[in-house]
């Protein structure tokens, strides 16, 4: 069954699973092997140019790229994981809220949602980092934060669509607590959307936390993160240019992976495609 | 018509306020002294004191809200704590800079998406809707700093044609305002480009299948007419929601984008301002900001019963 | 400890020492080729030069930080200002006299020196600026250092013309550091004519003196400068802010380019003309772009300024002298200064820069590096692992890249330390209100090691950001400010001596600069303050360097 639902995937979409799968594993191997301490700094052997030895090249302090780069998948991939989960855990909470009490709870909520939505995603994020102070917890929080308004939007919008059906009401009918519809009826079907939605946040993660170590504040220093590594290695791009192209690479490939995985998560889940398919 | 942009208007007002005292509360709890900071290396107790006392930082914040909150009511938007500039005008000038880098890029995104969007459609499932999807999605993964990174590397040290930084405005000198904004716009244009191909393939997708398409063909319509006549209005008016909230979210500056290049925008004067603590600059610009990506996206509410005929204003 | 009667000119006394040496033979050389490249000096053009972010007003020593001193020298002189090798000489003042008790000063002014508005420069115009920045309302910076309300106590209690080219200050006391505080950079205490203010008091522009006006200000772009036709010279070689400072181009344009790749890339495709004080990890490249291509020269020069470890003495473990001195023998001086400027800059941990005449062999003997005493020390004063935060930021490279190197040291020896890497607001609030364990800091260029050891060294009961609160060194630092110049001697090293004592905080090295230039901008020479100087500069538009390969 497993294996059916992989090979129904398009050939894009089964490259990308082995390529995020090559990633995740990399985080992994991290913990187990690395051919260089990525903290260990080695004057003579700075800003050296990819060779057997260094695969990737050395930095300006002389640290080994390619075991960063394999620590700094780690990093990358954790904290736009949890900041998805917290933006999900936030929005699901308010939204469904909202949805399912409506009146003046709903209004309140929205107008709370609305004015997070229309503040600019990434400033937002700056100032609420520059609070909490740089971190994976700090880029997590803030970011997690941005992003809960996206999803209690959706989150809303599915639960007032479904509030009104039947099953709802039968529930209802048959003595149930409202609590226990809510969780019962209302939770599992905003799944789909919300896996599709995840799994734009999380690229959307994944290049904002690069965006922030661009404007000076992300993943703190000796840990590497790939955004970190980019903005880093901005400075050296006329005479080692890798150390921009490397993580801008990877990062770009792990986005591509995620953004077409995702569009064939949309077209598995998404009702409206599904009866095109048909 | 004109009631309900009324209605629509004062809408709006319940959000504005909560973003205002959202913005004042949160730059507030930033740590960081923007007297400490206008002293630099010369301070001591006393100065601190008196440069506090001289920016109306001695108040409790509440009080310095509501006081900040009555000057807004006037049109006052303060001045900068930094640079004493005022900081209404300042937020106009930066914004005109803003726009010059943002429309064009805009323009040629919507230009290039739309028509990509509606091919892809058209030739559903052969080797040109791949290959524009293939594009678009390519585009979407490449993160725009990078494209700028890349793209200074290229055309400013490797094969130096172009210049790589600093803004000219259009009205002083257009060929020069033109050579500088092509690497700036090249940077922003391409997430734009993918993002409203997707959106434009979709809604055109959708509406291929719809009965009326049937029906025209079915009539004997040529297909140019089928695609400019049916497809094209009812496709585009979805896609319209996504229009305006890119041209929203890019009108509040692209920070990233004008800092690599050093244009002065918008975007820049608000990342400056968060780190200098220049609260009154930051305030006004967040809450322009915000209220302009609001009124774009009222606008596109109400431009969208123009081009979708099933949805009437209520 | 009270001055004979003399005459400032020239101000520094030194003794015959190798740096003092070094110096002297290279201030000739300078000198030499000033003198023989003055005559080719070709007037015209337009010079740009990159600036990381906008400046903060027009107004000198009011609204300011580095990059708006740096615009504004040009534009505004004082009456002294400091030579190359950081002694105080004379600028708009031809002479300068100072009575037998140390408490007159004496300026006589230059004759025909004209501000920008035309009008010649007299006694009144210096009495009005002066009446001006001590007023309050001002808002002068550095207003405690002459009314009395700052630690040294110093006031000036009159300052009056006593004919149309002279004027003459009146201290409450004698002080040998009152001309190095009027020459000082970020107060910049400038002669301007009445014109730079509106009627109501409130600054309208500056009108000065100095070689190069105020142009166009476009505010998030940057600030032009015009070429003061009128500018009279002085005669001796350029030196310093002073000397010779003959503009020969036409328009300063100070552009502003945050992005420092951006910056670079700029000066590669010749859109700027000239970057400063760029970070040594940003040599790298540009060394690389001059040998290759050859259209760009750099010229690399050591700064006044300090770098440091800043170590929390409140802190109950930290506080410790045991603690502090394990720290020390942690940390591999040489290393780190090798480390974060490639070797350009020589490690020096006393306050007294390695470039001044008052550094000796003495200020070399600093704790040696041994990770094992450092670990038994550190065991001995209590600490068991518990987890230090050490502040940085990324702001300013040097402090960052210390603070990568310093972790690598301590990690090494035992300590369990955590970067924070916070913005730079935010670490300097945290250093004024004394919140942080460990900081990655940096003191900017003091022109007197007497002045260094002021910012640092006084009565935390006042003010938190001062890191030495010992008795003895105060009184020590006290006495320097009126000490002769054999009395400085001794004073330093002994506050050395019991700097190293008690460790107050680490010295790093006195950091390293580069500026560069595109090759056609002619005889632009760097110095110690680390901000560029543009007079005696000029285009020479014969050398472009080697065409693209």
């Amino acid at each position: 069954m497993k294996y059916r639902a992989i090979a129904g995937l398009s050939k894009g979409a089964q490259s990308s699973l082995v390529l995020l799968s090559i990633v995740a594993l990399s985080a992994l191997v991290a913990h187990v092997y690395l051919p260089y301490d990525p903290l260990a700094l080695n004057i003579e052997h700075r800003l050296q140019g990819p060779s057997l030895e260094h695969l990737f090249g050395t930095d300006f302090f002389g640290r080994d790229m390619f075991s960063r780069m394999l620590v700094g998948a780690g990093v990358s991939l954790r904290v736009s994981f949890f900041s998805v989960v917290f933006a999900t855990l936030l929005g699901t909470l308010v939204g469904a809220c909202a949805g399912y009490y409506g009146g003046w709870t709903d209004r309140l909520f929205m107008i709370c949602v609305d004015a997070v939505l229309a503040m600019p995603g990434i400033l937002l994020a700056l100032v609420l980092m520059l609070i909490i102070g740089a971190g994976e917890a700090g880029v997590v929080l803030a970011l997690g934060l941005a992003y809960a308004p996206t999803v209690a939007r959706t989150v809303r919008g599915t639960v007032l669509s479904i509030r009104e059906k039947e099953f709802v009401e039968a529930a209802s009918v048959m003595g149930m607590s409202s609590r226990y519809a809510l969780l019962r009826h209302i939770v599992p079907n905003t799944f789909g959307p919300l896996t599709v939605l995840c799994s734009s946040l999380f690229a959307q993660a994944l290049l904002s936390e690069s965006a922030l170590s661009f404007l000076g504040l992300g993943i703190p220093p000796p840990y590497p993160s790939w955004g970190g590594m980019l903005a880093d290695g901005r400075q050296f791009i006329s005479q080692a240019p890798w150390l921009c192209l490397i993580p801008g690479a990877a990062i770009s490939l792990t986005l591509l992976s995620i953004n077409t995985l995702g569009d064939a998560l949309r077209d598995k889940l998404d009702p409206r495609t599904r009866r095109r398919m048909q | 018509m004109i009631r309900y942009m009324g209605i629509k208007l004062a809408l709006l007002l319940p959000t504005l306020f909560v973003v205002s005292a959202l913005i004042f509360g949160l730059i507030r709890q930033i740590p960081g002294d923007p007297a400490a900071i206008l002293l630099g290396d010369n301070q001591n107790a006393a100065a601190l004191a008196a440069v506090n006392e001289e920016l109306g930082l001695n108040d409790t914040v509440a009080a310095q809200y509501f006081s900040w909150l009555s000057k807004l009511g006037s049109g006052d938007f303060g001045q900068s704590l930094m640079t004493k500039e005022a900081v209404l005008p300042a937020i106009g000038k930066r914004f005109l800079v803003t726009l010059q880098v943002v429309l064009p890029a805009f323009l040629i995104a919507v230009f290039i998406a739309l028509p990509a969007g509606l091919a892809a459609a058209y030739y559903q499932k052969t080797w040109i809707d791949r290959l524009i999807v293939v594009v678009a999605t390519f585009s979407l993964s490449v993160p725009s700093f990078w494209m700028a990174l890349l793209l200074i590397y290229q055309f400013g040290i490797d094969w130096p044609i172009l210049p790589t930084g600093g803004f000219v405005d259009i009205a002083s000198d257009l060929r020069e305002a033109i050579r500088h904004l092509i690497l700036p716009v090249t940077a922003l244009v391409f997430v734009e480009i993918a993002i409203l191909t997707r959106i434009m393939r979709a809604s055109a997708i959708e509406v291929m299948q719809q009965d009326y398409i049937v029906h025209a063909r079915a009539k004997g319509i040529s297909e140019m007419q089928v695609v400019f006549k049916h497809v094209f209005p009812n496709a585009f008016a979805p896609s319209l929601t996504v229009i305006g909230l890119i041209l929203g979210s890019l009108l509040s500056g692209t920070a990233v984008i004008e800092t690599v290049f050093g244009i002065p925008g918008l975007g820049r004067f608000i990342v400056d301002a968060i780190y200098a603590r220049d609260y009154p600059v930051i305030q006004g610009t967040l809450l322009f900001v915000v209220a302009i990506y609001l009124l774009v996206n009222l606008l596109t509410d109400l431009l969208y019963p123009l081009f979708d005929p099933r949805v009437r204003l209520s | 400890m009270k001055q004979a009667l003399n005459d400032i000119h020239p101000p520094v006394r030194l003794r015959p020492q190798p740096a003092y040496i070094c110096m002297l033979i290279a201030v000739c050389l300078l000198i030499y080729t000033d003198l023989t490249r003055a005559a080719e000096g070709k007037t015209g053009g337009e010079l740009v030069i990159a600036i990381s972010s906008d400046i903060r007003s027009t107004n000198p020593g009011v609204n300011r930080d580095g990059n708006t001193d740096a615009v504004l020298y040009h534009i505004v002189e004082s009456l002294v200002a400091f030579a190359d090798d950081s002694s105080v000489k004379p600028l708009l003042a031809e002479r300068i006299h100072i009575s037998g008790d140390g408490r007159t000063y004496q300026f006589t002014l230059r004759k025909g020196v004209y501000f920008h508005n035309g009008t010649e420069l007299k006694a009144e115009h210096v009495v009005w600026s002066w009446r001006r920045l001590l007023d309050p309302a001002t808002g002068f910076r550095c207003l405690d250092w002459y009314d009395g309300q700052g630690n040294t106590g110093l006031r000036i209690e009159e300052i009056k013309a006593t004919n149309d080219y002279q004027v003459e200050f009146q201290l409450n006391k004698a002080s040998s550091l009152f001309l190095h505080r009027m020459a000082n950079l970020q107060c910049l205490t400038g002669i301007v004519h009445p014109d730079s203010v509106n009627a109501d008091g409130t600054w309208k522009r500056p009108v000065g003196t100095g070689p190069y006006s105020l142009g166009k200000w476009k505010r998030g772009e940057g600030v032009y400068l015009h070429r003061f036709r009128r500018y009279s010279s002085r005669s001796e070689a350029r030196d310093g802010l002073t000397g010779n400072k003959t503009p020969y181009l036409d328009t300063l344009f100070f552009r502003i380019t945050p992005d420092p790749t951006a910056a670079m890339a700029a000066l590669f495709s010749g859109a700027v003309d000239l970057l400063f004080a760029v970070p040594p990890s940003a040599r790298h490249s540009l060394a690389d772009r001059a040998q290759r291509r050859g259209d760009i020269k750099l010229y690399d020069y050591l700064t006044l300024d300090w770098t440091t470890l800043l170590i929390q003495s409140d802190h109950p473990l930290l506080g410790k002298p045991t603690m502090r001195r394990a720290i020390a023998h942690a940390l591999a001086h040489n290393q780190i200064a090798e480390f974060s400027t490639l070797g350009m800059a020589p490690a020096n941990a006393s306050a007294v820069q390695s470039i001044s005449p008052y550094f000796n062999e003495k200020h070399t003997q600093w704790l040696d590096y041994n990770p094992q005493k450092a670990r038994q020390l550190s065991l001995a004063a209590g600490y068991q692992g518990e987890e230090l935060v050490l502040q940085t930021n990324r702001k300013y490279s040097y402090m960052f890249d210390n603070a990568i190197a310093i972790q690598a040291m301590l990690h090494a020896a035992g300590f369990n330390v955590r970067l924070q890497v916070l913005d730079w607001a935010s670490q300097l609030s945290n250093f004024l209100k004394g919140e942080f364990q460990l900081s990655s800091f940096g003191y900017s260029a003091r022109s007197h090691p007497a002045l260094l050891f002021g910012t640092f060294t006084g009565d935390r009961g006042v003010s938190l950001n001062y890191q030495w609160d010992d008795p003895i060194a105060r009184s020590l630092v006290a006495a320097l400010e009126n000490a002769s110049e054999e009395e400085t001697h001794k004073i330093l090293d002994q506050l050395f001596t019991r700097y190293r004592e008690q460790v107050p905080m680490i010295g790093l090295y006195n950091d390293h600069n580069t500026d560069v230039t595109r090759r056609r901008v002619k005889n632009y020479q760097p110095w110690a303050f680390g901000r560029p100087r543009l007079w005696g500069v000029w285009l020479d538009e014969t050398l472009a360097g080697k065409p693209d390969p």
